[in-house]
C-alpha cells in the first residue's frame, strides 16, 4: 500500500500533501518516472527489433515462394499445351509397355544401334534408386527417335504419368517426327528414378533449364572420353545411373519418317518392321543396361536379359 | 502480482517453445533415420514437386560434409534445453543471447535450404518443411519472448526500476 501510494505520487510528480497554485510551473518528471519511461522505451525497442527480424524472415520465405510460383511449377516455364504438346494416348504407351521382355531381348543387336557406353563414375542415384537422366529438346529429331526407345525400356520398369506427345521441328532434318515429350511428365518405379529435361519446344523456344547439378553432369559426361568426340555435347544425352552414358540417338530417325504416333507404336511392337527392329533393338540395349543397374529387378523384365543384363 | 505475471509469461513461452522443439526434434530424428537407412522409408510422395527422396538424397542434403538431417537433429537437441520453461525463467544473458544466436543460425540455414529446394532441386520435402516451419516459429517465438522477458522490461521489473530510482532520489539529499 505504502509503495502504491509512493508510486501514485511519483507518477504525478507531485507529493499529495503539497498544495500548489496555478502560477506554479509544472515540476519535471521525477527520476522514478524517467526511469520507468526509459525502461518502457527499451522494452518497446526490443519488441520492434524482434518483430522486425521475424517479419524479415517471413517476408523472405514468402518472396521465395512467390518468385518460384510466378516462374512456374518446377523448372517448367510454360504449360504443356503452350509448348505444343498433347497428352500421350494411353493405348500408344500401353503398346510399348506390352512388348514382351523376351521379344525385346531377342531384338537386342538385331540392327546396329548407337548404344550407351559403360563408364567409370560415381553412381547417379535419387531416392536410393539408380537415376536415369535424359536431356533433350522437343525440336530435336534425334531426341524424337530416342524417346521411343527410352519409353519402351522404362515402361518395363515402371510407369509414366502425364507423358506428352509432340513432333520435332518442321524446319530441321527429319521434320515433324512424331514422338513423346517428357516435359511435365513423371515416372514411378520401385527400381529406378527418371528425370527427363526438355530444354526447348518444337519451335525452339526455351522450355526447361538444367539444374546446376545436371549441368555439371552433362558437362562432364557428355564429353570425351565418356562419349565420342564427334557426338560430345549433343542431344539426346542419357546418363544411366552414372554407369552408362549415351550421346545422340540410338537409331536413324529416318525410319519414323511420315509416320503418325499410332502408326509408329503399332509398328514398334512388330520386330519384323524397320521401326520394330530399330525401336526394339535400342530399347533392348537400354533395358539390358538398366537390369544391370537394378540388380536384375524386376525379374519379369530382366530374366529375359539373363538377370543383370546378360553382359554387353 | 507483477512478479507472478512475469513468471507466468516465461512459463507460457517456455511451454510453447518446448512443444515446438519436441516436434522439430521428432521430425529431425525421422529424417536422420531415413538418411541412415533408405530415403524410401519416408512417408512422402516420390514423384512430382513433392519428392522427399529427391531432396534428402541430393547434394544439398549435406553441409560441410555433414548430413543436414543430423545437423537438424543436433540443432533441436541443443535448442530443447534452452527452450524449457526453467530456461526461460533464467535472466542469464549468456543463455538468452546463445538461444537467440542458435535460432538465428537455424533460420539462416532454413532460408538456404528452402532456396535450394525451390530453385535448385525443383522438389519439396514434406518432412523438411515441417522442420523449417518449426524453426521459423521457434525463431519468432524466441525473439518476441526474449523481448518480453528481458530483464528491465517485465511489469515487475518496471516496478523495480521505478522503486530503485525513487530510493536513489530519496537517498541523494542525505548523502549530499
Amino acid at each position: 500500500m505504502a509503495r502504491q501510494a509512493e508510486r501514485a505520487e511519483g507518477d504525478l510528480g507531485v507529493p499529495q500533501n503539497t498544495k500548489t497554485t496555478k502560477a506554479t510551473p509544472p515540476r519535471p518528471p521525477s527520476r522514478a518516472a524517467q526511469a520507468r519511461a526509459e525502461a518502457e522505451r527499451r522494452k518497446r525497442n526490443r519488441f520492434l527489433i524482434a518483430a522486425g527480424a521475424s517479419a524479415v524472415v517471413v517476408v523472405l520465405i514468402v518472396a521465395l515462394v512467390v518468385v518460384k510460383a510466378s516462374s512456374g511449377s518446377g523448372s517448367r516455364t510454360v504449360s504443356s499445351a503452350a509448348a505444343g504438346e498433347a497428352p500421350a494416348p494411353p493405348q500408344v504407351v500401353a503398346a510399348l509397355a506390352g512388348i514382351p521382355a523376351a521379344t525385346l531381348a531377342q531384338s537386342r543387336g538385331a540392327v546396329q544401334t548407337n548404344s550407351p557406353r559403360p563408364i567409370t563414375a560415381p553412381p547417379l542415384t535419387e531416392g536410393g534408386k539408380p537415376l536415369v537422366l535424359y536431356v533433350g529438346a522437343d525440336y530435336c529429331p534425334f531426341c524424337a527417335a530416342e524417346r521411343w526407345a527410352v519409353v519402351t525400356a522404362l515402361t518395363h520398369f515402371g510407369q509414366f504419368t502425364n507423358l506428352g506427345v509432340t513432333s520435332s521441328s518442321s524446319s530441321d532434318v527429319y521434320p515433324d517426327t512424331s514422338t513423346f515429350s517428357f516435359y511435365g511428365s513423371s515416372y514411378s518405379s520401385p527400381y529406378l528414378s527418371f528425370t527427363g529435361v526438355e530444354t526447348a519446344t518444337s519451335t525452339g523456344k526455351p522450355l526447361q533449364h538444367l539444374t546446376p547439378e545436371q549441368e555439371q553432369l552433362e558437362r562432364t559426361y557428355n564429353a570425351p572420353p565418356y562419349v565420342a568426340s564427334t557426338s560430345a555435347g549433343t542431344i539426346p544425352w542419357i546418363n544411366l545411373g552414372g554407369q552408362f552414358v549415351q550421346s545422340g540417338a540410338s537409331f536413324d530417325p529416318g525410319v519414323l519418317k511420315d509416320k503418325s504416333l499410332t502408326q509408329i507404336a503399332a509398328a514398334a511392337t512388330v520386330p519384323s518392321t524397320a521401326i520394330g527392329k530399330n525401336v526394339q533393338a535400342a530399347a533392348a540395349q537400354l533395358t539390358a543396361d538398366l537390369c544391370q543397374l537394378t540388380g536384375g529387378q524386376p525379374a519379369t523384365t530382366c530374366s529375359a536379359f539373363g538377370g543383370t543384363g546378360g553382359g554387353r | 502480482m507483477a512478479a507472478a505475471e512475469a513468471s507466468g509469461t516465461a512459463r507460457r513461452i517456455g511451454l510453447a517453445a518446448t512443444v515446438l522443439s519436441l516436434v522439430g526434434l521428432g521430425a529431425s530424428a525421422y529424417l536422420t533415420r531415413a538418411h541412415y537407412t533408405t530415403a524410401t522409408v519416408l512417408a512422402c510422395p516420390d514423384r512430382g514437386v513433392v519428392n522427399c527422396a529427391k531432396v534428402t538424397t541430393s547434394s544439398y542434403a549435406t553441409f560441410l560434409h555433414m548430413p543436414v538431417a543430423v545437423l537438424g537433429l543436433a540443432f533441436f537437441a541443443a535448442v530443447l534445453p534452452l527452450e524449457l520453461p526453467a530456461a526461460w525463467r533464467s535472466i542469464s544473458s549468456i543463455l538468452r543471447i546463445g538461444r537467440m544466436a542458435l535460432l538465428s543460425g537455424g533460420v539462416a540455414m532454413v532460408l538456404w535450404l528452402i532456396y535450394a529446394e525451390l530453385f535448385r532441386l525443383d522438389a519439396i520435402c514434406l518432412w523438411c518443411t515441417v522442420v523449417h516451419v518449426v524453426t521459423v516459429a521457434l525463431f519468432v517465438l524466441t525473439g518476441l519472448g526474449t523481448a518480453a522477458t528481458a530483464p528491465g522490461t517485465t511489469a515487475w521489473d518496471l516496478d523495480e526500476v521505478e522503486l530503485a530510482a525513487e530510493t536513489e532520489a530519496e537517498e541523494l539529499p542525505a548523502s549530499g
